[in-house]
């Protein structure tokens, strides 16, 4: 038996749905994370990064540089 | 705290490399774009070359513009920032000139070959599999390069630009490996190795992300990095950048099959696509509003400052294109513009306003940083930021109107129940106005173009002697993650706490590999429940019977409508609407294309549809047609092919092309001993059928011959008689 007939029978066309529900749900975890306001911290130091050519703004081992 | 300083600089070399790449391929792919442009509505320009026909000029336009002009953009921003955002010099300079040479040699292959016939023809990636391995293999480096350089990184967090320059080169890595996937039948020509459905779908899953993440993702990396610094502000919502950045990820890559609507496609796969199409829309313009708004109280700079302009209108652009995008996804709306002009302005949309203006404004802002010196000419930069403008919205205007006007007309019918317009080029005539002012709005942006060359040009003639290179001094990244003192959160209450404080996810930041392989298991899930299903489902590709291989004249015939592009104008794919099947006959179903290697469906119709052009008319008809097209419609815009009556067809050639052909399991029978024989047997079959219709002698050893006969089969055997011996057909491939 070929591997495309046992796929056939296998009725995954509703699969498709399934990881939709999956991604959405995976989406909202990520979502809620994001905007947890205990990170406004954080973000506020990570948006900073671009306009500092030359010290680290989130360096390595906690407190500012 | 003791730490110790390392000291390193920034290798701005590399970048300014880039910066002349980006200009220099930009310049070539516009001019090109122009010269197509004029050869829509003056065919005859090409004075019978053929390296200048539309069909093979069109694959080197798209390819310069996305891969040389965008590409090499991409490159030049993301070796500026990746190296300033983790505060380290690029892993390895001997890399990052094999990334930039190896690629400029690609590109020059592509403009090489492309003009020269030699294409894959599925769209934007047409490069035959020598230059694919090739871009494999550059690419490989650029990733191995930038990896390296994350890992030496000396900044704890990853700013989310480099979130999306690590999606994007994963997933274009992935993207490219499985679309090309062919099994070469020569030097510079290949087979894809999915047929008819399946092929239409891994191109359109490709596609559609190449989109994404070759011309969108690096993109927002970049304008999430030269926006805040061209407005000297953080970015406006760093949560939405990061929003964004995940929905894009999860989305995307499942909204390819819109490309497909209505045709063979399985229904569910495009509703799906449908569905996620719309759902885009949310993030996109999440990073709109976010761009547009890290401006909020800058908007005086803007009034002032070229760089912000070009900024606002490339966020903008974004904003228009990306609502635009889900809206054409709807099938409704699909059925209209599809296969118009319509779809051309969406893209002219990104291309030149998201694509173009984002990276204009990225060269006006880094040229005196690069070079060490002030800008030429503000001034010059601002008559570029307006000419460009205008030069888009002519662009824009023109070709929706010719889009919308051109889908109307097709699906009009009078009031006795008949096709309105039921001559092609009616429809046709009436969109040259719009070409001409299409091609006067090109010429704006491309003046514009020239411009920006001229500005960095004179800025670049007055740079230092000697480039100064700042020793910059930061600690190490520390190998364990330290919780900051000042961050130190009290006792976690419950799980969701903790799951909100997501320790977890700053594991990833620190690790790009793990975070790397969540994306890629993004990616690749959502693709694997996409496109499986097609591959896999025999019921969504149902056989029919007497659908049989192309004969080896009708083989190397279709090879050469591949190497004319003649793809790039004509579909071979009836929709089941009323006006398409009443115009061109019977609608298409999925079973026809099971030995098409690599599909033709096509997704333009500058010409008519062919799918059931075999036996509309006599063979002399398209000898005839094919040496003036004029000959016999007198404003036909179809570039004249008469070298294909004098060049000989190189029947020794056919056999590795059916062989290869076999191995992908066309079953091609008595075929893979003697192709050229059953070749030369047939030509002479059709040349007598053409002279007896009065055409001209010594035609069997010529090109034309297979080309007739590839056209003469189209369509024609869905209603044939079932072979004799019922063959098993090779099914799911």
């Amino acid at each position: 038996m070929r591997l495309s007939e046992i796929m056939s029978h296998a009725g995954l066309a509703g699969y498709a749905v399934v990881a939709l529900v999956i991604f959405v749900l995976v989406f909202v975890a990520v979502a809620i994370r994001v905007l947890s306001p205990s990170r406004k911290r954080e973000y506020d130091e990570a948006a900073r990064m671009p306009l500092d050519d030359e010290k680290p703004v989130n360096p390595r081992k906690g407190g500012k540089p | 705290m003791t730490t110790e300083l390392e000291a390193f600089s920034y290798d701005d070399a590399i970048v300014r490399k880039f910066l002349w790449a980006t200009f220099v391929w930009g310049l070539v792919g516009m001019l090109v774009g122009l010269l197509i442009a004029v050869l829509l509505a003056r065919p005859e320009l090409t004075a019978g070359l053929p390296w200048l026909s539309f069909g093979r000029l069109r694959p080197l336009h798209t390819n310069a513009v996305i891969f040389a002009f965008a590409g090499n953009a991409f490159f030049t921003g993301a070796y500026y920032s990746t190296q300033r955002l983790l505060k380290t010099r690029m892993f390895s300079d001997r890399l990052s000139n094999i990334h930039f040479w190896g690629w400029q040699l690609i590109i020059v292959a592509a403009a090489l070959t492309l003009p020269l016939g030699f294409t894959q023809a599925k769209e934007y990636a047409e490069l035959e599999w020598p230059i694919d391995i090739a871009i494999a293999v550059v690419w490989v480096i650029f990733a191995v390069n930038f990896f390296g350089t994350i890992a030496r990184r000396r900044e704890r967090h990853l700013y989310v630009a480099i979130w999306f320059y690590i999606a994007s080169i994963v997933t274009v890595a992935l993207l490219h490996i499985f679309n090309n996937l062919s099994i070469p039948a020569g030097p510079l020509k290949s087979y894809s190795i999915y047929a008819g459905v399946q092929d239409a779908f891994m191109q359109w899953w490709y596609g559609h992300n190449a989109v994404a993440f070759f011309l969108t993702t690096p993109f927002l990396g970049l304008m999430y990095y030269f926006l805040p610094k061209a407005a000297d502000r953080p970015v406006f919502s760093y949560r939405l950048s990061i929003l964004h950045f995940w929905t894009i990820v999860f989305l995307y890559i499942w909204a390819g099959p819109h490309h497909l609507h209505y045709t063979a496609l399985p229904e569910w796969a495009s509703t799906l696509g449908m569905l996620f199409s719309v759902m885009l829309w949310m993030p996109s313009w999440g990073g709109m509003i976010n761009g547009l708004l890290t401006l909020r109280g800058a908007w005086k700079k803007v009034v002032e400052d070229p760089i912000l302009k070009f900024f606002v209108v490339a966020v903008t652009a974004y904003g228009m294109a990306t609502f635009e995008g889900p809206m054409l996804s709807v099938k409704s709306v699909n059925a209209l513009a599809h296969y118009t002009d319509w779809i051309i302005a969406h893209v002219h949309t990104g291309a030149l306003g998201w694509n173009g203006f984002l990276t204009f404004g990225m060269i006006y802002w880094l040229a005196p940083r690069l070079f060490q010196t002030k800008l030429h000419s503000i001034k010059l930069a601002e008559w570029h930021f307006w000419l460009a403008t205008f030069g888009m919205i002519l662009y824009a205007t023109a070709i929706y109107s010719a889009g919308l006007t051109q889908g109307l007309m097709w699906r009009a019918f009078d009031e006795t129940g008949r096709l309105q317009f039921p001559d092609f080029i009616e429809t046709t005539m009436k969109l040259m106005p719009m070409y001409w002012v299409r091609a006067a709005g090109g010429t704006m942006y491309l003046v514009g173009m020239v411009m920006l060359g001229y500005n960095v040009f004179r800025t670049w003639r007055s740079r230092p002697a000697r480039y100064d290179v700042p020793e910059l001094k930061a600690p190490a990244l520390a190998r364990v993650y330290v919780e900051p003192a000042g961050h130190a959160a009290p006792a976690p209450a419950g799980a969701l706490a903790r799951f909100s404080r997501a320790a977890w996810h700053r594991t990833w930041e620190r690790l790009p590999i793990t975070f790397t392989v969540m994306v890629v298991l993004a990616v690749v899930v959502a693709s694997l429940f996409e496109i499986i299903p097609t591959f896999l489902i025999r019921s969504n590709v149902p056989t029919i019977a007497s659908v049989m291989p192309y004969t080896p004249l009708e083989l190397a015939g279709r090879d050469l409508y591949i190497k004319e592009g003649c793809f790039n104008c004509h579909s071979q794919m009836i929709r089941p609407l009323r006006h398409e099947t009443e115009r061109y006959g019977e609608y298409s179903k999925p079973g026809e294309f099971v030995y098409d290697h690599p599909y033709l469906w096509g997704s333009r119709r500058i010409g008519p549809d062919l799918a059931r052009e075999g036996g509309k008319y006599p063979d002399l008809w398209h000898v005839r047609h094919m040496e003036n097209p004029r000959a016999i419609t007198p404003k036909s815009i179809m570039p004249a092919y008469a070298w294909m009556l004098t060049n000989r067809l190189d029947f020794e050639g056919i056999q590795p092309r059916v062989d290869a052909m076999a191995m992908l399991g066309v079953p091609y029978g008595d075929a893979v001993r003697r192709a050229p024989a059953m070749a030369r047997e047939q030509a002479r079959g059709v040349a007598a059928s053409i002279l007896s219709q009065g055409g001209p002698k010594g035609l069997d050893d010529k090109e034309i011959v297979a080309l007739v006969a590839y056209l003469q089969r189209l369509g024609k055997d869905l209603h044939a008689a079932p072979p004799a011996v019922a063959h098993t057909g090779p099914g799911g491939n």
